[in-house]
């Protein structure tokens, strides 16, 4: 059929088929549209309207995503009336979006640190990350650590839950900044390949250091130029080092030196450097002067001696080294900021025997922060609150002798909210002091400005009416085009955070300068608050928490502090860190990087409070161990609601209400965990917010993460996925569109099983049992072990096991081992141990996933499909929402987990029974397709011969089915078009697949697409067992080992001799203790085993066991030597799907130990003799090399006597995946 | 006294007013007096301002007698029957000399309703003795094929009653286009216009026309099913529809070869809504009916090619259901010659409101709304100033009184901004204030938005929000502008009609009544007098009588004044709750 | 380690409905029948007066329909009531009619007089106070509806009125109940 549609996309004209939605062609053709309702996994909907567009002839926009195509459409994708309904729909969606991207925390920080994200790395003991985190934002962690104003913790919504203190989020920076000056592997910032631009930054304060650390990091030459002999600035010669050492700071200040920035000292613009000079040498300047000039006192007599202005007195002993000696003298500070709290304490130190700070408000209204109020009382200055001078009294030398006060009392609030102090008549007093230290405001002083002008060409710098710096408030470019201010130089006296943020801008603005582009203010993305729709009131986080007090920062003693050593003496340990860690409440999203919303709403510019009024407030539901609720976030565009209906087919969650009332939610109230939810976290994935979310275990940030790609591995689909990690933490596993993965469909052991990667126990280290304890050893040391035990007993009484989820590669290297290197055929896997080789074929018989959304008759036998094959779930599912298809579960058990689902569902004794007497049936009956029957099998006859002559009302019997119902079943599979039969070798035995095969072949539906059967293979690498030579018998390519023809090509490949002939049955061997040396890789027989006390007993008749897996599973706890794991994502390889697709995936993390695991089997390999390679790649290579040169295979009836069920192991006998399955269990009981 | 037959209205606006009693009375007064009468029921005539209604046939004639409450029937069954004397006051109608009421009938055309309040709705013999199932008869007689009646159907130009005014007859057409062996034609009786109850009363006091008409359209789509989707308030309608269904399948018009068409296997089943006004939009009512939530879905697909159960499906309008037996007996030219060029036929309204005379009408397309509220109506009650008149509905708008020479046909009263709709008329006043009533149809749809549509979810609450605050007087002049750009916005970016015309009300008031608004929000006055918020109470000084009622009851303690003196209101406290003006039993507090 | 949040309860099912054998039979008369998940509720709460939490589980478990489809149905329709109601509804019509015939007069003197708002049961559980959007007697407005009676061209003291004479009428037929065990 050809008729395809022609439509015309905003003047393009594209083609598409019939059917096809506007949204779907655009967007293969490149248009993008926005959308947060539609996932093109189910079917359009169109609730959210942010798709419209507009189509000629048609009255008003059409929601792309849901209007099919026409034949001859005209579309327009992006117009103002276009752009403004999207705008509106995300403002309408905003102002019903009780909820905040960043917490508090960010939104108050004037640098924008990500506060909740490095507090999330601290958790972790991610020093050096958090480090880095913060160093976006601050490139003075150590210094903000220890003096920051904090508006973070002010802000903090702790204090909403009645606590009096919000989280110490300094002292946890000031921690992780001092572990990571401490650390030899300190942070160091990705550096950009330099750009030959170079900069002239004048002041190295905060500002002029962060300015030169982000152009570094862009790869721009920076040279400070500072005035004083030491840069620093304000954090060197305004604060005292009792709370700033200079040796923390010349630490920061080299942080960034390091990087290549360059500091030149005793530097001043317009005294000893001119512009002209800077002009010529550098691209661009930024001015980082700062706002230092102290203010008189401004009553009469000021300028008496002895009375300065107090940061004068503070820069002076910096400046000199001479700390004043104030011994016995009376210090009276007047303000009450910080500076008078460095001046009073400062003073203390100095030996004053009594320190006055003078301030005409009351202690409420100081601006200081009362930590550092707190700290001065208890080092004994006093306090005269409403109290103001008015007069200097000197005597006749000019020198101080006292100071008259006046009392005051709070008026009216004035501009500043504050209370007014006005003087209480004739209530001047006077006090007798040595020193007045004035802590009252300090001003910029600008100096160069006619050395500047004067050689400026193309513009002008300017001053502000206050005598600041003149610059662009959103760009800080000056008046001069290559010229930036930041700091307080701009702004006036200001935080140190503030210059940190100013210079951020300053930066960034002069980097575009640099680069050539037009000086932009930094784009603003959209942030969601909540206080952009409610304000926030006391108690409101109220019973949302449990209360935990602050750990507080140790001090020294106060009668320790008659010096300049530092005050706060940090957190002592990781555990008080992480306790106030602890403390953080997460309040920003945990999607903030993937958010759909916020993504559309900084495009779009929407504002949140544009529309105002009612909102809906909703208690996060987070009942559900792995996945939470939080409606406040929701969009109403029922994906999760959808996905868990159409595909997943629990249809646990709803929509409840109508209207403006309407939420998602499962029924009545219950917990997500009362209901059919399967916990796949499907509904995640679905959802274009944060409203539906993984319940992480641990601190989630959240930070950016970063897409390990590999195949799933623990599950035998071998679907493609992403696991998300932040330096090699692992936050997230997410889908991955593939060959294989066409959905995007996820296993939910992967979905949340992921967090086992980040487990603190994975062994890295070869451990020997000894002397009754566990010791680490040399790899070296281990191998060499290993291989004199290996060598010091007869080949035959060596037995290697390789687990089911072990890469190809590394499947192959332990059969190379025991072959080629040990000359014994003892090579197996507890996975298929003693239970026959029916299952052989499975890997050829199944129907593509792809064909699954034809069927129309799912047979489901011996399999819990939803639990154990989600993915497959999936896509039937989705089959029987889209056909209704019917699916018929068929059970041994009294209770299955598909019971909910299925059409019908149908107990029975035996499937193997049961396969039996439908295929007599169907025999005897005539019913067979001969026709495909006899083209493919060469035995026919002799199969039917022999099943004709079994019992056929025993079989009946056997299967617990009446005759009717088994031949009924077996009529309906048979004549049933687009029939398939489902089931998984967990649960039948390798008979009863046999007699499933055998059924797909008489029933010839086998031949016919989208039916058929379907065996599902328990291990993501199940097949490459068969397939890589994991079996006595069966060499790679499932060749026989007795044939010589194939020994001698192995031989001659390996450059190995006398290559084993014979076979035995290795579990016999095991069993009657003929087994000394028993090498298992990758397995978990102990840990596994149904039988837990027969299994332990079997390996133990073993003199010598070496165990490699990832953790001391219950296996390796009875091994002699334990050999530590690599995670198949750090080392690359391929895996072999239940459908025998072998795929191949990258090392896409560092490996932990420092030998892989195909590492180490080659270095077996070769200390045996073999040359062998590490390199999976080569590995593969030489493997397909000893491949059989054409496929052989040929299809036949299989002759099964008897039922022969001898599964041994759960999990596939996988520690992963136990772990994996038994984490679910605990959760979800 | 012979051949008399007394006849009660026992619709449920009948009721309402108190037929049931009425009826039981008579029945009473029959029995001791043990009269040779015959006592009938019928249903609603459209006079539901005079119900109850009780119609006496004699020898002389037919004479219909309104307000005919309990206490009246001794009187006239006295007058009428035993001294052959009519009661003139309380006669509405009879064809032996005028009435006052004459003017209220005269003008109607009644096709659709032209069996109600004639025949007893639970009888199908008497609407088959006033020409019922002659259609269906007629298809047989003259085996009339699908194509046939959908050109009849096309060529009398009926469109859709329901409000959107489609052409029926292409409706089935496209429905007839899609062969399956289900398929299915769907009654929507769905009526949930605050302010219309044709269809009830045509259910009531018609159904089989109703049935009737639903064959005729199974018949020409070819449907294997029909359902009616009828409110569940609607018992009484539902009870009759039951007794009609039981009727005709008995009489073989419904069932295996219904109406002894060979092949024809049709029958029909009630579904009861469960309350949801948005299930009027036809892919809602298909959700509904599936029994899911009644939320919208975007169209294409219609339902005519995937509608109930993935099925071709045809909805109509119980009103338009009711006119195609009409329409196939007697022709489409009949039928068209009613009627402007574009709208044709007649047109059943529902007058409620300040009008005098208030129950149903219908009327030929082409009418003005003047005449029809003016000379059906009776004009405007206690003859105040006619203000505007409302029609269609939370869909529809307010037509102000200079544009009451509108004359009623689709395109003329669209035009005005407001919508035909199912033909809800609520008469407005100079005492109902305009953007209250924009707020009480706004706060109708925002509760009955499905919550899809992010417009219609959130949008019309905004809209709501917006007009709350000016009916509180706390509107600022750029609400205005706010409220016309937001509803310029839902209409284009909404799924389904409910969200695409919620904005209508608000934007013909805006239209017509803008000085309302702006003396709302500038004057902080509420011109007729009805926002609380906007008033002023105060003690008329002659009438308080100082019974202390009002100072007891106010809330903010802010009514000043002793026993047995005159009593006042502070201004400032008041918080105009309106308390101490409906406790004061003299009238003594005043509004401003 | 993360913030120790304090989870909602989750509710515990109304333990009183113990009585489902007409219930039962209801769901035997709708079993294989698609299109049913209205009628059912309708004749769950006919017999129950209103949806307890617990019908849910029962009806899904009877039909296979998702438990969030019943629950997402019942709250998405005006008719179904998820708690317990008096024995006499009495539905005060706000449609368009009623409304500008002053309608919220006759609600705010019934709330008054009944000492409860709107939505909520009286303190005997005698009446339900509703309002309702339109009863299709606009040409009676405003009207109200107590029980299955209507009443119309109120004004509030009239409603009033009516409903002490039914309340009156209600507790003597108890009274008499009482007094003749």
């Amino acid at each position: 059929m050809n008729d395809l549609i022609k439509i015309i996309i905003d003047g393009k004209t594209i083609q598409g088929e019939p059917g096809e939605t506007i949204l779907h062609v655009a967007n293969r053709s490149g248009i993008a549209i926005p959308t947060l309702c539609h996932d093109p996994r189910l079917d359009p909907y169109s609730s959210c309207y942010l798709c419209v567009v507009e189509v000629k002839g048609m009255r008003g926009h059409q929601p792309a995503c849901s209007t099919c195509i026409t034949e001859g459409m005209e579309v327009t994708t992006n117009n103002e009336s276009i752009r403004k309904s999207r705008r509106t729909a995300l403002e309408l969606i905003l102002s019903n979006h009780y909820a905040d991207c960043f917490g508090p925390c960010r939104q108050t920080c004037p640098a924008g640190a990500d506060v909740q994200g490095y507090i999330s790395l601290i958790d972790k003991g991610m020093y050096t990350e958090a480090i880095g985190l913060i160093k976006e934002a601050n490139p003075l962690p150590a210094v903000c650590g220890r003096v920051c104003v904090r508006p973070c913790e002010a802000a903090c919504r702790r204090l909403l839950l009645g606590e009096p203190n919000g989280v110490g989020i300094d002292y946890m920076k000031r921690f992780a900044a001092d572990q990571d000056l401490k650390s030899a592997n300190h942070f160091r910032p990705a550096v950009k390949p330099s750009t030959d631009k170079k900069v002239a930054i004048i002041g190295a304060g905060p500002g002029g250091l962060s300015a030169a650390y982000w152009l570094q990091c862009e790869g721009h030459q920076t040279d400070i130029f500072e005035a004083n002999p030491n840069p620093g600035g304000w954090l060197r010669y305004g604060i005292p080092e009792y709370r700033l050492p200079n040796d923390i700071l010349d630490q920061e200040i080299e942080r960034i030196t390091e990087l290549g920035a360059r500091i030149f000292c005793n530097q001043k613009l317009g005294d000893n450097l001119s512009y002209a000079d800077l002009k010529n040498k550098y691209d661009a300047v930024i001015l980082t002067i700062g706002s230092q000039k102290g203010a008189k006192l401004g009553v009469e007599g000021d300028e008496a001696e002895n009375v300065f202005s107090g940061i004068d007195f503070l820069r002076n002993m910096e400046m000199t080294g001479k700390r004043a000696d104030f011994t016995g003298k009376t210090v009276a500070v007047v303000g009450g900021g910080n500076t008078a709290m460095d001046c009073c304490r400062t003073s203390i130190r100095c030996g004053a025997q009594k320190v006055y700070v003078i301030y005409r408000r009351t202690e409420a209204e100081m601006p200081a922060n009362p930590i550092e109020i707190h700290e001065s009382k208890l080092e004994g200055v006093e306090y005269l609150f409403l109290t103001n001078p008015t007069h200097v009294n000197k005597d006749a030398d000019g020198k101080l002798q006292s100071v008259t006060c006046i009392r005051m009392e709070l008026g009216e609030p004035d501009a500043s909210g504050r209370r007014r102090p006005v003087p209480v008549k004739g209530s001047e007093f006077d006090l007798s002091v040595n020193y007045i230290l004035a802590a009252i405001g300090q001003k910029t002083e600008v100096t160069f400005l006619d050395d500047v002008n004067i050689h400026a060409v193309d513009g002008q710098l300017k001053v502000t009416k206050w005598g600041d710096v003149e610059a662009d408030r959103l760009t800080l470019q000056t008046g001069i085009p290559g010229m930036f201010a930041a700091g307080d130089g701009v702004t006036g006296p200001a935080t140190i955070i503030e210059a940190i943020a100013q210079a951020r801008i300053a930066s960034h603005s002069c980097i575009q300068y640099l680069m050539g582009e037009p000086v932009t203010p930094i784009k603003k993305e959209f942030i969601s608050r909540k206080e952009a729709i409610k304000d926030p009131e006391p108690g409101m986080m109220a019973g949302k928490f449990e209360t935990q007090v602050r750990m507080e920062m140790p001090v020294l003693d106060a009668a320790d502090r008659f010096n300049f050593n530092e005050v706060e003496l940090g957190y002592c340990s990781e555990e008080i860190t992480r306790h106030e860690a602890s403390r953080c409440l997460e309040c920003g999203c945990g999607a903030i990087y993937t958010c759909d919303l916020k993504k559309y709403a900084t495009e779009y510019g929407a504002i949140q409070n544009h529309y105002s009024g009612g909102f809906k407030q909703y208690d996060v539901d987070f009942r559900h161990p792995f996945i939470e609720i939080d409606n406040n976030k929701c969009v109403l565009c029922s994906r999760c609601i959808r996905i868990c209906r159409e595909i997943v087919g629990a249809s646990a969650l709803g929509l409840v209400n109508r209207g403006f009332d309407t939420f998602v939610a499962p029924a009545a109230g219950v917990s997500l965990s009362d209901t059919h939810c399967e916990s796949c976290g499907m509904c995640i994935s679905a959802c274009p917010t944060g409203a539906i979310s993984e319940n992480v275990p641990f601190k989630p940030g959240p930070v950016k993460l970063t897409a390990a790609p590999t195949i799933d591995f623990m599950g035998s689909e071998g679907f493609e996925v992403n696991l998300m990690h932040h330096k090699g933490f692992f936050h997230e596993a997410t889908a991955r569109n593939g060959v294989i993965n066409q959905a995007g469909n996820i296993n939910r052991r992967l979905k949340f099983g992921y967090r086992l990667l980040n487990n603190t126990d994975r062994i890295t280290k070869p451990m020997l049992y000894q002397d009754g304890q566990w010791k680490e050893i040399s790899f070296e040391k281990a191998l060499n072990m290993i291989k004199d035990k290996l060598t010091s007993v007869k080949p035959d009484e060596n037995a290697l096991f390789a687990g089911a989820r072990l890469t190809n590669e590394e499947q192959y290297l332990v059969q190379k081992l025991a072959r080629g290197g040990l000359k014994t055929n003892n090579v197996s896997s507890f996975h298929y141990l003693g239970r026959g080789d029916g299952y052989l074929p499975n890997g050829d018989f199944g129907v593509p996933f792809n064909d699954l959304h034809g069927v129309n008759h799912f047979f489901v036998m011996g399999c819990d499909l939803n639990i154990d094959h989600p993915v497959v779930s999936f896509l039937v599912e989705n089959a029987r929402f889209r056909n209704t298809a019917r699916l018929i579960n068929i059970t041994t058990a009294s209770e299955t987990p598909l019971d909910y689902k299925a059409t019908s569902t149908i107990r029975v004794k035996s499937y193997y029974a049961l396969l039996k007497a439908m295929n007599h049936y169907l025999l005897h009956a005539c019913k067979q397709n001969d026709m495909y029957l006899r083209a493919v099998s060469l035995n026919v006859d002799e199969y039917r011969t022999h099943l004709l002559a079994q019992d056929y009302l025993l079989l009946i019997n056997n299967s617990g089915l009446s005759q009717q119902e088994v031949e009924s079943l077996a009529d309906d599979y048979n004549l049933s078009p687009n029939a398939i039969l489902i089931f998984s070798e967990k649960e039948m035995s390798s008979a009863a697949s046999s007699e499933a095969a055998n059924l797909a072949m008489i029933t010839g539906k086998h031949g016919k697409t989208m039916s058929g059967l379907l065996p599902l293979r328990e291990n993501n690498n199940s097949q490459g067992l068969w397939d890589m030579g994991i079996r006595p018998k069966l060499g790679v390519g499932q060749q026989s080992i007795a044939d010589p023809e194939f020994r001698a090509k192995l031989s001659k490949k390996w450059g190995a001799d006398n290559l084993p002939e014979t076979s035995h049955c290795v579990r016999k061997l095991l069993e009657d203790g003929k087994i000394t040396n028993l090498l298992v890789f990758g397995e978990d027989p102990a840990g596994c085993a149904i039988d837990k006390a027969e299994v332990p007993a079997m390996l133990k008749k073993a003199g010598f066991i070496v165990v490699m897996d990832y953790f001391m599973t219950p296996t390796a706890q009875l091994a002699n030597l334990v050999l530590p794991a690599s995670f198949p994502l750090e080392t690359g390889g391929s895996f072999t799907n239940t459908q025998r697709n072998a795929q191949p995936f990258q090392a896409a993390m560092d490996c932990k130990p420092e030998l892989s695991t195909p590492a180490q089997l080659a270095a077996l390999c070769n200390l045996m003799g073999l040359p062998t390679s590490a390199q999976p790649d080569e590995i593969f290579i030489e493997m397909v090399q000893v491949l059989p040169g054409k496929k052989c295979h040929q299809l036949s009836l299989l002759t099964t006597e008897a039922d022969n069920s001898a599964r041994r192991f759960d999990y596939g006998c996988d520690a992963l995946i136990r772990m994996a399955d038994e984490a679910f269990k605990s959760a979800l009981n | 006294m012979q051949n008399t037959k007394i006849i009660v209205g026992l619709g449920s606006c009948g009721i309402a007013a108190g037929a049931g009693k009425t009826y039981q009375k008579i029945e009473t007064l029959i029995a001791e007096g043990n009269l040779d009468i015959k006592l009938g029921k019928t249903s609603c005539v459209g006079m539901c301002y005079r119900e109850p209604l009780v119609e006496i046939h004699d020898a002389t004639g037919v004479y219909l007698y309104g307000d005919v409450d309990e206490s009246r029937v001794s009187e006239i069954i006295e007058k009428h029957i035993r001294e052959h004397t009519p009661v003139k006051e309380y006669l509405v109608k009879t064809d032996l000399f005028p009435t006052p009421d004459d003017t209220f009938l005269k003008d109607q055309v009644k096709i659709t309703l032209r069996n109600c309040g004639m025949i007893d709705p639970e009888q199908i013999e008497e609407y088959e003795a006033r020409g019922g199932y002659e259609a269906v008869k007629k298809i047989t007689a003259e085996k009339l094929t699908s194509a046939d009646i959908i050109k009849t159907v096309l060529e009398s130009g009926i469109r859709g009653r329901g409000g959107g005014g489609f052409p029926t007859g292409m409706k089935w057409k496209f429905a007839a286009g899609y062969p399956s062996p289900e398929k299915y034609i769907i009654c929507n009786a769905d009526e949930g216009d605050p302010g219309a109850f044709m269809d009830r009363s045509v259910l009531e006091g018609d159904p089989h026309t109703v049935l009737e008409g639903m064959i005729i359209g199974g018949y020409a789509i070819g449907a294997s099913d029909g359902i009616i989707y009828c409110r569940a308030e609607y018992p009484l309608a539902i009870k009759r529809l039951n007794i009609a269904l039981g009727q005709a399948r008995a009489k073989g018009y419904l069932g295996i070869d219904a109406c002894g068409i060979a092949g024809f296997n049709f029958d029909i089943h009630i579904k009861e809504g469960a309350g949801a006004f948005v299930c009027g939009e036809e892919t809602a009512l298909i959700a509904s009916v599936e029994g899911r939530r009644g939320m919208p879905r975007k169209r294409p697909p219609f339902p005519a090619q995937s509608g109930l159960w993935n099925k071709p499906t045809n909805i109509n309008n119980v009103e338009t259901f009711a006119g195609i037996p009409w329409i196939i007996l007697n022709g489409a030219e009949a039928f068209a010659h009613y009627g402007t060029e574009k709208s044709k036929g007649t047109k059943v309204f529902a007058l409620a409101g300040k009008v005098k005379r208030s129950g149903l009408v219908e009327v030929p397309m082409g009418m003005t709304i003047r005449d029809v509220i003016f000379n059906l109506g009776g004009g405007i009650k206690n003859d105040k100033k006619f203000k505007a008149v409302q029609m269609g509905g939370p869909s529809g708008g307010c037509i102000p009184e200079y544009l009451a020479d509108t004359v009623v046909d689709y395109d003329s009263v669209t035009a005005t901004g407001a919508i035909m709709g199912s033909g809800g008329m609520v008469v407005m006043d100079e005492t109902t204030c305009m953007v209250d009533v924009a707020k009480f149809f706004l706060d109708f749809t925002c509760k009955e938005s499905c919550g899809k549509c992010t417009f219609c979810r959130i949008g019309t609450k905004r809209m709501l929000e917006i007009l709350e605050r000016i009916t509180n007087g706390e509107g600022k002049p750029s609400d205005l502008d706010e409220l016309i750009d937001l509803a310029q916005q839902i209409k284009e970016n909404t799924l389904c009609g409910l969200g695409q015309t919620a904005p209508n009300p608000v934007l013909t008031t805006l239209r017509y009544f803008r000085d309302e608004y702006e003396a709302h929000i500038n004057q902080h006055k509420c011109p007729a007098k009805v926002c609380k918020k906007l008033l002023t109470y105060s003690v008329n000084e002659a009438k308080c009588t100082g019974c202390t009622v009002c100072a007891r009851n106010c809330p903010v303690n802010a009514i000043d004044g002793e026993r047995k003196k005159v009593h006042s209101i502070r201004q400032d406290a008041c918080i105009k709750c309106g308390l101490c003006f409906t406790k004061c039993k003299f009238d003594a507090i005043e509004l401003s | 380690m993360r913030i120790n949040r304090i989870n909602k309860k989750t509710p515990t099912i109304d333990p009183t409905v113990s009585n489902f054998s007409e219930i039962d039979k209801l769901l035997a008369e709708y079993k294989g029948r698609k299109g049913t998940l209205i009628p059912i509720l309708q004749g769950v709460q006919e017999i129950l007066g209103y949806l307890p939490p617990r019908v849910f589980q029962k009806i899904a478990d009877a039909t296979g329909i998702p438990v969030s489809d019943l629950y997402g149905v019942a709250t998405f329709y005006a008719q179904f009531r998820l708690h317990p109601v008096g024995k006499l509804m009495i539905k005060v019509c706000h449609g368009t009619a009623c409304h500008v015939q002053n309608a919220s007069a006759v609600s705010s003197a019934i709330e008054e007089a009944l000492g409860v708002k709107d939505g909520d049961t009286t303190a005997d559980g005698l009446f339900t106070l509703e309002s309702v959007a339109c009863l299709g007697c606009c040409s009676l407005a405003p009207v109200m509806m107590i029980g299955s009676e209507t009443f119309g061209k109120l004004t509030g003291s009239e409603a009033v009125k009516i409903i002490k004479e039914i309340r009156q009428r209600e507790t003597s037929t108890t009274a008499d109940l009482v007094n003749n065990k």
